[in-house]
C-alpha cells in the first residue's frame, strides 16, 4: 500500500504537471487511468475506465473564465477507488465526482486568493527593480498549486473515498458556491487595471462599442475584434486625410504671403 | 546603428520565448489569468533590450498586466510584443501603451481560434481516437491521443514565436520608416479597447437571484437590469474597481472584498 501510494503520489504530480509542459493533456483520465492502472496491477481495467472519463468529461472546456471540476484528481482517484473495490466505470464515475468537486473547491482558493497573492509579490518586486523575482512567482505559483494538489490526490487515495465524501460534508456549502461566485466577479480587476492602461479620452467610445457588441448583439470575440480593427483603420484613414489637407493648407497660405 | 550596446532579440530568444512559454496556463488566476506567465517569457527579453533598471522596471510593470488567451497562440503574441519592446528600446518616441493594447486586441481573437482548434476540434479528434482504442483495451490509445494532439501544439508554439517576432519587428520597421506610427499605435489602441470592453461584458459575471412583485410571475432584480441594460453589472463592477484602484486602494483588499461580497452574496441569497 505504501509503495503505491507513492507512485501514485508520481502520477499525480505528473498529471498535474501537464500544463508545465504545455497544456499537454497528460492529466486527462486517458492517460492517468493506464497509469494507475500499471501501479496497480490492472493496467487493462485502468485503461478502459480511464477511457469511459474521459468519454464522461470530454464535453467540459476550459473555455474563457469558466473553469470545469477538476479532471485531474477525478480521473486518477475515480480509477484508484474503482480498481481497488474490483469495481467497474459507474462505481469509478459515482466516486469521481465528489472528488473532482473538493478538486475544484481547492484550485477555487488558488486561483481566487493565492495565486493573486503571488502576483501582488510580483508586483512589489516589480517596483523594487528585481524584475527577474518578479517574473519567477510564476513558478512559485505554478508548483505550490501543483505540489498541494499532488498530495490532495495522494492524501485521499490513502485514506479512501469515505474520507473524501465525509470532508466535503464539512465544508459550507455557502464557502463552495461563494468561492464559484467570487470567480465570476474578479475577472473585473484585471480588467480595471488594464483598462486603466490603455484608456484615454480618444479611445473611450471604442471600449463602449465593444461593450455593446458583446452584451447586445453577443458577438464572438473574433467578430469584435474584426469590428475594433475596421474602426482602427477608418480613424486611421480620417486622421491621415486631416494631416494631409492641413500640410495642404499650410502650403497654400504660404503661397498667398 | 547604435544597437550594439542595447542587443537585439536573435534565435536564441525566440527559442527562450517559446519554452519559456509552455507553462502559459499553469498560474492561471481570475485576477489576472496569465500575467504571471507572461511576465515570465518577457523576462530574458527585457534583461537583453534595456540595460537601464527604471526602465526595464516599467517593462516588467507592463508585462504583469491582465492576459488571456489559448496557451499554445501565446508565443505568438509573446514574439509581437519582444519585437515591440525591441522597438521601444531604440525609439524613445514610442507610445509604450500600444503594446498593452496589441497583446488586448490579439488575445481576444486567437482566443476564439485557439480555443475553436484546440480543446474544439483538435482535442475531441485526438482524445476519440484514444478512446476508442484503448476501451477495446489497446494500450496505444493513451500514447496516440498524446502525440497526435501535442505534436500540432509544440509546432504552433515554436513558430508562433517566431512568425510573431517577425511580423511585429517588419511591420514596425515599415511603420517608423513611413512616418505613420503614431496613427498606427492610435489605431491599434483603438483594437485593443474595443476587445476589452467586450471581455468586460462576456468574462465578468454578476448574478442577483432575487425576485420581487410575486404573483403569477415573480420578476428578479437580474431580469430587470438585463432589461435597461444587458451586463449592465458587470461593466459598472468594472468601473467602481477602476476607481478605487484610482484612489490607490490595494489589489490585495479588492479581491479579498469581493470574496467576502460573493460568500455573503450566497448566504443571505443577493448573488448567485
Amino acid at each position: 500500500m505504501l509503495l503505491t501510494t507513492i507512485l501514485i503520489f508520481f502520477i499525480a504530480l505528473l498529471a498535474n504537471l501537464g500544463d508545465f509542459f504545455g497544456t499537454t493533456f497528460i492529466g486527462r483520465p486517458l492517460v492517468t487511468g493506464m497509469l494507475v492502472g500499471l501501479v496497480m496491477g490492472n493496467l487493462r481495467e485502468g485503461l478502459m475506465i480511464g477511457a469511459s472519463l474521459e468519454l464522461v468529461w470530454m464535453g467540459l472546456m476550459g473555455i474563457g473564465a469558466t473553469i470545469p471540476p477538476d479532471v485531474v484528481s477525478g480521473g486518477i482517484l475515480g480509477t484508484a477507488f474503482a480498481l481497488l473495490m474490483g469495481k467497474g466505470i459507474e462505481v469509478a464515475l459515482t466516486l469521481a465526482l465528489p472528488i473532482a468537486t473538493l478538486g475544484v473547491v481547492i484550485k477555487n482558493i488558488f486561483y481566487v486568493a493565492i495565486t493573486p497573492a503571488l502576483t501582488h509579490k510580483a508586483d512589489r518586486y516589480a517596483e523594487e527593480g528585481e524584475i527577474t523575482k518578479a517574473a519567477n512567482m510564476h513558478i512559485v505559483a505554478i508548483f505550490a498549486k501543483e505540489i498541494t494538489m499532488s498530495l490532495f490526490i495522494t492524501i485521499s487515495f490513502y485514506f479512501g473515498s469515505s474520507a473524501i465524501s465525509k470532508i466535503l460534508a464539512l465544508i459550507p456549502q455557502a464557502f463552495i458556491d461563494g468561492m464559484n461566485v467570487a470567480t465570476g466577479l474578479i475577472p473585473a480587476v484585471g480588467f480595471a487595471m488594464l483598462i486603466g492602461m490603455t484608456y484615454s479620452k480618444k479611445v473611450a467610445p471604442f471600449f463602449f462599442l465593444g461593450f455593446v457588441l458583446a452584451a447586445y448583439l453577443k458577438l464572438p470575440m473574433l467578430a469584435v475584434a474584426i469590428i475594433g480593427g475596421i474602426c482602427g483603420i477608418v480613424m486611421f484613414i480620417i486622421f491621415s486625410e486631416i494631416d494631409k489637407n492641413k500640410t495642404r493648407v499650410e502650403v497654400g497660405s504660404d503661397e498667398d504671403f | 546603428m547604435k544597437t550594439s550596446e542595447k542587443g537585439k532579440i536573435g534565435k536564441k530568444e525566440i527559442r527562450q520565448i517559446f519554452f519559456r512559454s509552455c507553462p502559459m496556463e499553469a498560474s492561471f488566476n481570475y485576477e489576472r489569468m496569465m500575467s504571471l506567465a507572461f511576465a515570465y517569457c518577457m523576462d530574458p527579453i527585457i534583461k537583453k533590450l534595456y540595460t537601464d533598471k527604471e526602465k526595464r522596471k516599467e517593462a516588467m510593470k507592463r508585462h504583469l498586466e491582465f492576459f488571456n488567451t489559448t496557451s499554445a497562440m501565446a508565443p505568438f503574441i509573446v514574439g509581437v510584443a519582444a519585437a515591440m519592446e525591441e522597438k521601444n528600446a531604440e525609439d524613445e518616441t514610442f507610445d509604450t501603451a500600444s503594446i498593452n493594447a496589441m497583446k488586448a486586441g490579439l488575445m481576444g481573437p486567437l482566443a476564439g481560434i485557439g480555443d475553436s482548434i484546440f480543446w474544439g476540434t483538435l482535442r475531441i479528434i485526438t482524445a476519440g481516437i484514444g478512446v476508442s482504442l484503448a476501451q477495446q483495451g489497446n494500450i496505444l490509445g493513451p500514447f496516440l491521443f498524446i502525440i497526435l494532439f501535442n505534436v500540432p501544439n509544440y509546432l504552433v508554439r515554436y513558430y508562433g514565436a517566431l512568425y510573431g517576432y517577425n511580423l511585429g519587428a517588419n511591420f514596425i520597421d515599415k511603420l517608423s520608416s513611413s512616418g505613420l506610427m503614431d496613427k498606427i499605435t492610435y489605431a491599434i489602441n483603438i483594437l485593443g479597447i474595443t476587445v476589452i470592453g467586450a471581455m468586460t461584458a462576456s468574462m465578468v459575471t454578476v448574478n442577483i437571484p432575487i425576485t420581487f412583485g410575486g404573483g403569477e410571475q415573480p420578476q428578479t432584480i437580474q431580469s430587470v437590469l438585463d432589461g435597461i441594460m444587458p451586463c449592465m453589472l458587470p461593466l459598472g463592477l468594472t468601473f467602481f474597481v477602476y476607481y478605487l484602484l484610482r484612489k490607490k486602494v490595494k489589489v490585495t483588499y479588492i479581491i479579498l472584498g469581493l470574496v467576502i461580497l460573493s460568500i455573503l452574496g450566497v448566504i443571505f441569497g443577493f448573488l448567485k
